[in-house]
């Protein structure tokens, strides 16, 4: 079937961009993209029920019906690896945050020691 | 005021390496006040230049950490063990004198003369890491489940990465300067383990597996990590490496 194929190389190919996308805002974009597409799609797709029928044919799918789920089926994982890349981002902007926080206190306990040190000496 | 001569000055550069001083040991730490103590002042002993990474304690491990002579470094927030090791091998190489980073665990189960044992191999050869094996060395009190679990995530490694490790899981390792500047830990909690054997070979790092002795205590079990974490290892590690093509 077209569509296996056609979904399959989709899903592989938008789950190496989430995941490798060194760009935030290109990464932003493309779901904001996605995001409308779906929504295009969703609408049309509820307005001119006949045409998911007249698009699945060629691609070797009996009834629209199908091509909504083989859709949706589809698009959900994907969003689901969006959401994670984007946590995944987060992770590692806190982890570096968290890091700078934790060798200033270090450096300043170091100065806090010393002074002590100097404050104790006969 | 101190003595202001340095070191090397006063003991030699033969010294140096004797005593230790150009060796910074991590030590991870995370709700093990009733252990870290005891684990750092043994350690102290043999090593003068330890790190202990808090890594957000809910309990006194601060408070014991602080009433010793390591380098206390706090993370703020609960963040992981791999980014605790990061945060300690950040701060050793911040250390001029360090050419050598051990990586040793707070819950009591590494042995030190392992340790010293493996810093001395890294001193008299050319490898670039040293890696503690406790399956060329023994095991103690290792459960049959556990062995199992350990034994397949050391399978899946060796499919994944080609590199031939008995025991990628250990954490008992010994890097070079130059090999530590390199490692760049990332990975969340233990998938850290999956991520040094993957620079090890992205780097081409020359390594050795020295058989070490692990004791574990029920202390050490209950700390540990739970068999079902080698799911979520492997996940991370998975989306790791499709994260980097």
């Amino acid at each position: 079937l077209i569509i296996k194929f056609l979904l399959g190389i989709g899903f592989v190919g938008a789950a190496v961009f989430f995941l490798s996308a060194k760009s935030a805002a290109l990464l932003r974009a493309w779901q904001k993209i996605g995001f409308a597409l779906f929504v295009g799609c969703a609408l049309i797709a509820v307005m001119f029920p006949n045409l998911t029928t007249d698009i699945a044919e060629p691609l070797g799918v009996k009834r629209g019906a199908d091509l909504l789920i083989y859709i949706t089926a589809f698009t959900l994982p994907i969003f689901g690896l969006a959401v994670y890349a984007k946590f995944r981002v987060e992770y590692l902007r806190m982890v570096e945050l968290a890091r700078r926080v934790a060798f200033l206190e270090s450096e300043l306990d170091a100065v806090r020691r010393e002074a002590d040190l100097l404050h104790n000496e006969p | 005021m101190g003595c202001t001569v340095p070191f090397a000055r006063r003991f030699g550069p033969q010294d140096v390496s004797i005593m230790n001083q150009d060796v910074t040991i991590v030590m991870p730490v995370y709700n093990e006040a009733t252990i870290v103590r005891s684990t750092l002042t043994h350690l102290l002993d043999r090593f003068p230049r330890v790190v202990a990474v808090d890594d957000g304690s809910r309990d006194r491990s601060v408070l014991e950490i602080a009433d010793t002579d390591a380098r206390l470094v706090r993370h703020p927030i609960n963040l992981g063990q791999g980014a605790a090791l990061q945060t300690g091998i950040r701060a050793a190489l911040q250390d001029p004198r360090t050419q050598f980073i051990g990586l040793f665990d707070a819950d009591g189960q590494h042995n030190l003369d392992d340790l010293s044992r493996m810093v001395d191999i890294l001193r008299t050869s050319t490898y670039d890491v040293a890696l503690g094996s406790r399956f060329t060395g023994t095991a103690t009190g290792l459960t049959t489940t556990r062995k199992a679990m350990l034994k397949a995530g050391a399978r899946y490694l060796r499919m994944t990465t080609g590199l031939p490790i008995s025991d990628p899981h250990n954490g008992l390792r010994v890097f070079r300067r130059n090999a530590a500047e390199t490692l760049n830990i990332t990975a969340p909690d233990f998938s850290h383990a999956n991520q040094i054997l993957d620079r090890i070979r992205q780097q081409k790092l020359s390594y050795i597996e020295v058989p070490v002795n692990i004791a574990y205590t029920e202390y050490s079990k209950a700390k540990g990590q739970t068999s079902v974490n080698f799911i979520n290892i492997t996940f991370d590690n998975l989306i790791d490496r499709m994260a980097r093509r």
